[in-house]
């Protein structure tokens, strides 16, 4: 069994899921049971509004875990466990955007009825009734769907480190650590993503701006 | 592809950073002032941050609740597998070294005995050298004019080739 480090023990008082890490890099399914029924609801958060696809992202969060328990020996608990686990998955999202940008190649892209752009085109539709929705009134739904579009419009990157910060509550380091980034590109990037979905959202926000554009 | 306005992506990351709260103490203070002398700027601060707000609207979907027992299982199949074919490429591996060691000795016997018989019964294969006679008969030393054998035989048919027949 490998001996904890002094800093391990550290990290792990101040974040227990290294602590449950740390039981699974030593053998324990109860411990990676705990660790998944702990994170994937977020995880799933993220890959849904990061594919758009609800099926898609129930997979690759399958995997995610499915990898967090294959690499479990190559664990070092030297930062949060979420740092860990999200750069796993942004490493599968890199390989899997790869692997479909080469599927879609071959075959084009099919139109959605809602008329839902870009990754979020599954969404209204194959989510199987399973997701919370935030919208109860007509308008509400819109106004869910109008956001989901403006998101799916972000570039890839941008995309993922709004969805980490905005459900994971991420710093600027750790998600650059998880993207293999520096603060200060993160940093960038972000500042991007928010006035691009300023931009895109700007109807919704400033019902008048739009007019104001238009009037000479 | 023109390259972005410094001075507009430094505000941007400035309203980043403070949405974020990543801005120092200091820096938090001085973009207040900066928000309170310029309306537009609070104008674009408070767009940005509305903007943000409203991602709250995003799906947070409630994960399938056979999700972990699913994964977990197909860990347990994973486990197995990996187990299972590593002692079946084992397997595999001895069986491919045992059949060649098999086939090895097997040919190593079956040239030793064609060897050992060879010696011991003086066979020897067959020398090409095909046009022996098979009779030893140097006719040409008889007759050096015969050069054939029908040559040969007439003259040894010749009615006085072994004197005269007796009365």
């Amino acid at each position: 069994m490998p001996a904890i480090s002094e800093s391990s023990a550290r990290l792990s008082v101040l974040d227990p899921d290294v602590a449950l890490m740390l039981e699974v890099r030593d053998g324990s399914p109860e411990a990676f049971a705990r660790l998944m029924e702990k994170h994937q609801a977020r995880l799933l958060g993220v890959l849904v509004n990061w594919s758009g696809d609800r099926q898609e992202a129930e997979d690759l969060a399958q995997e995610v875990f499915l990898r967090v328990y294959q690499t479990r020996a190559k664990y070092r608990a030297t930062a949060r466990f979420n740092t860990w686990l999200y750069t796993i998955a942004s490493n599968l999202l890199r390989n899997h955007k790869r692997d479909s940008r080469l599927r879609k190649a071959a075959s084009p892209l099919p139109v959605s009825e809602s008329g839902a752009i870009g990754p979020l085109r599954h969404l209204s539709s194959a989510d199987g009734g399973r997701q919370e929705s935030s919208a109860d009134s007509p308008d509400g739904e819109e106004l869910a769907k109008a956001v989901r579009n403006a998101v799916a419009g972000l570039q890839e990157r941008q995309r993922l480190a709004v969805l980490l910060n905005k459900f994971e509550d991420m710093s600027y380091t750790q998600i650059s650590e998880i993207m293999n980034l520096s603060e200060k590109a993160v940093k960038s990037l972000l500042a991007r993503a928010r006035a691009n979905l300023r931009e895109a959202l700007e109807p919704i926000i400033s019902p008048t701006s739009g007019e104001r554009r238009a009037k000479p | 592809m023109t390259s972005p306005d410094p001075d507009a992506t430094s505000k941007a990351e400035r309203i980043s950073a403070w949405i974020d709260g990543e801005l120092s103490e200091d820096a938090k203070d001085r973009f207040g002032e900066e928000m309170g002398k310029d309306p537009s700027l609070r104008l674009e601060a408070d767009l940005t941050k509305a903007a943000w707000d409203l991602l709250s609207h995003l799906p947070k979907p409630e994960p399938n609740p056979s999700l972990t027992q699913k994964t977990m299982t197909l860990l347990q199949f994973g486990e197995l597998g990996v187990a299972s074919n590593t002692s079946a490429k084992k397997a595999g591996q001895s069986a491919i070294v045992m059949i060649g060691l098999w086939w090895t000795g097997l040919v190593m016997l079956l040239l030793g005995s064609f060897f050992a018989t060879r010696a011991m019964t003086g066979i020897h294969s067959r020398t090409t050298d095909s046009k022996e006679p098979f009779f030893w008969l140097d006719t040409a030393s008889v007759r050096p004019e015969i050069r054939s054998d029908t040559e040969f035989l007439k003259w040894l048919a010749a009615p006085d080739r072994f004197g005269s027949p007796e009365p």
